[in-house]
């Protein structure tokens, strides 16, 4: 757990995909506080090492 | 489903240890000594017990341990004729109770003897504690992204929230009940009365939940003798009968729950209710596991006690303390008596007992004809719902 504590308080969320599957998730480059159920978020992925790459979500933006 | 084992078996004897620290005294030691209390209440030896139940605990080698109620047994010096290991987390107490019936039901044994210790204050480091805590997600869809087990129940309770609008001082009226609850419970560790302001002001663990939205661990063991309703009937103690039991589960983990505010626990009440033939209404107390107060929340609405989405304002205004419509976890529950490992939701079976026998002392309601009793394991992944009674009906 270590590997967490400088990112406390992070943020643990349950993404719904469009293609149907819920998936365990953070929700990152986003205040706490701007959370909310049910707003949109989109994936990118975060090579957290080398070998292991992680599919992330934070907020919608329109491009 | 025709035959069931409504009325076919009683609780005939329980014990338990002192619950807080017992440095020096491994798991199987604390379930032993509840162990021989429970034997002698019954008036029983220990050679009259053909059966043993054990969960394990978290300690050391026995965390692993898939033979564990054999070494139990041979620790007890019994020889059992059915034995077995369960592992359904929080769950196992409950479900043992249930597979003890169906064992002396299929004449497997005669009298088995269900017994838990733990020592997760004395036993684990807080190193190791956190290991635990920490890897009870799916090991590689969950866990990568820091899933501590108050941040997956706290998704439950935020979802709550938002569904229903429930309340942080609605949950906190449940720690405040169970505190309450443990004020007269003598074997209870945290006994001085907390109130709804104390429990929202109290540090945020993971948001909505608060510190004392959740329980706290301690040493402790406990035991409870499951035999035939016949045989029970000539045992000192007043036999009290299992009339329902049911299981249920939807998921193992969260992000597979097909819903995050209704779980297994609706599935394992009906279930419950259709053996035992009774109804939520003709429950006088309820000791339902109680890890957060968010689960507390759940099972009385998926049990049946009050309507989905109802839950807060249901335990507001003392209807779940004693004295109140339905009282909840009498002895304190996990939030306020303590958490003990994998012995926890056998002190919700004992509770059942003692209040169904009128032997709960201080914290005794009035009048109890059936008392319910559930375990809830994992993520609110596993339930057993058990419905007691004084008569075989």
């Amino acid at each position: 757990m270590a590997a967490f504590e400088g990112d406390v308080p992070y943020i643990l969320a349950l993404v719904q995909l469009e293609e149907g599957i819920r998936m365990m998730s953070n929700i990152v480059q986003c205040r706490p506080e701007e959370i909310a159920i049910g707003m949109n978020v989109q994936v990118f992925f975060d090579d957290v090492t080398e070998e292991i790459t992680l599919p992330k979500f934070r907020p919608w933006k329109e491009s | 489903m025709g035959n069931n084992i409504k009325g076919k078996v009683a609780i005939v004897g329980i014990g338990e240890t002192k619950i807080g620290k017992h440095p020096g005294k491994n798991s199987d030691q604390l379930a032993a000594e509840a162990s021989i209390k429970a034997i002698e209440e019954a008036g029983l030896s220990k050679d009259d017990i053909d059966g043993v139940l054990t969960p394990g605990s978290f300690e050391g080698a026995y965390s692993t341990q898939s033979a564990h109620s054999a070494i139990f047994a041979e620790y007890m010096q019994i020889h059992p004729r059915h034995t077995a290991m369960m592992r359904l987390g929080g769950a196992t107490p409950a479900a043992m109770v249930e597979h003890a019936a169906l064992a002396i039901d299929a004449g497997l044994c005669n009298t088995v003897l269900i017994a838990a210790g733990d020592n997760r204050i004395s036993g684990l480091s807080r190193q190791k504690t956190m290991e635990i805590m920490s890897s009870v997600g799916h090991p590689e869809f969950e866990d990568p992204y820091g899933p501590l087990i108050p941040g997956l129940y706290a998704m439950v309770a935020r979802r709550h929230m938002y569904e229903f609008g429930t309340t942080s001082e609605q949950l906190a009226a449940i720690a405040v009940a169970m505190r309450k609850h443990a004020s007269l419970n003598e074997n209870a560790v945290s006994r001085k009365p907390l109130t709804v302001e104390e429990v929202i002001s109290s540090p945020m663990i993971a948001r909505p939940l608060h510190k004392f939205d959740c329980c706290f661990m301690s040493d402790g063991g406990g035991a409870v003798i499951v035999t035939a309703s016949e045989r029970a009937k000539d045992l000192r103690k007043k036999p009290i009968f299992l009339l329902g039991a049911g299981e249920g589960s939807t998921h193992e983990h969260i992000s597979q729950s097909p819903s995050l505010t209704t779980f297994g626990c609706k599935l394992s009440g009906e279930n419950a209710f259709r053996m035992a033939d009774l109804k939520p209404q003709d429950i006088d107390v309820a000791e339902l596991y109680d890890c957060f107060t968010i689960t507390v929340l759940i099972e009385l609405e998926d049990l049946g006690f009050c309507k989905k989405g109802e839950g807060g304002a249901f335990v507001e205004g003392g209807r779940i303390e004693v004295g109140g419509q339905l009282p909840v976890n009498t002895h304190g529950g996990l939030l306020s008596q303590s958490q003990v490992g994998r012995a926890s939701s056998l002190f919700h079976v004992m509770e059942a007992v003692q209040q169904l026998r009128g032997e709960a002392g201080e914290r005794q309601v009035p009048v109890v004809n059936f008392a319910l009793a559930h375990g809830n394991g994992g993520i609110l992944s596993t339930h057993c719902t058990l419905i007691f009674g004084r008569e075989e009906r």
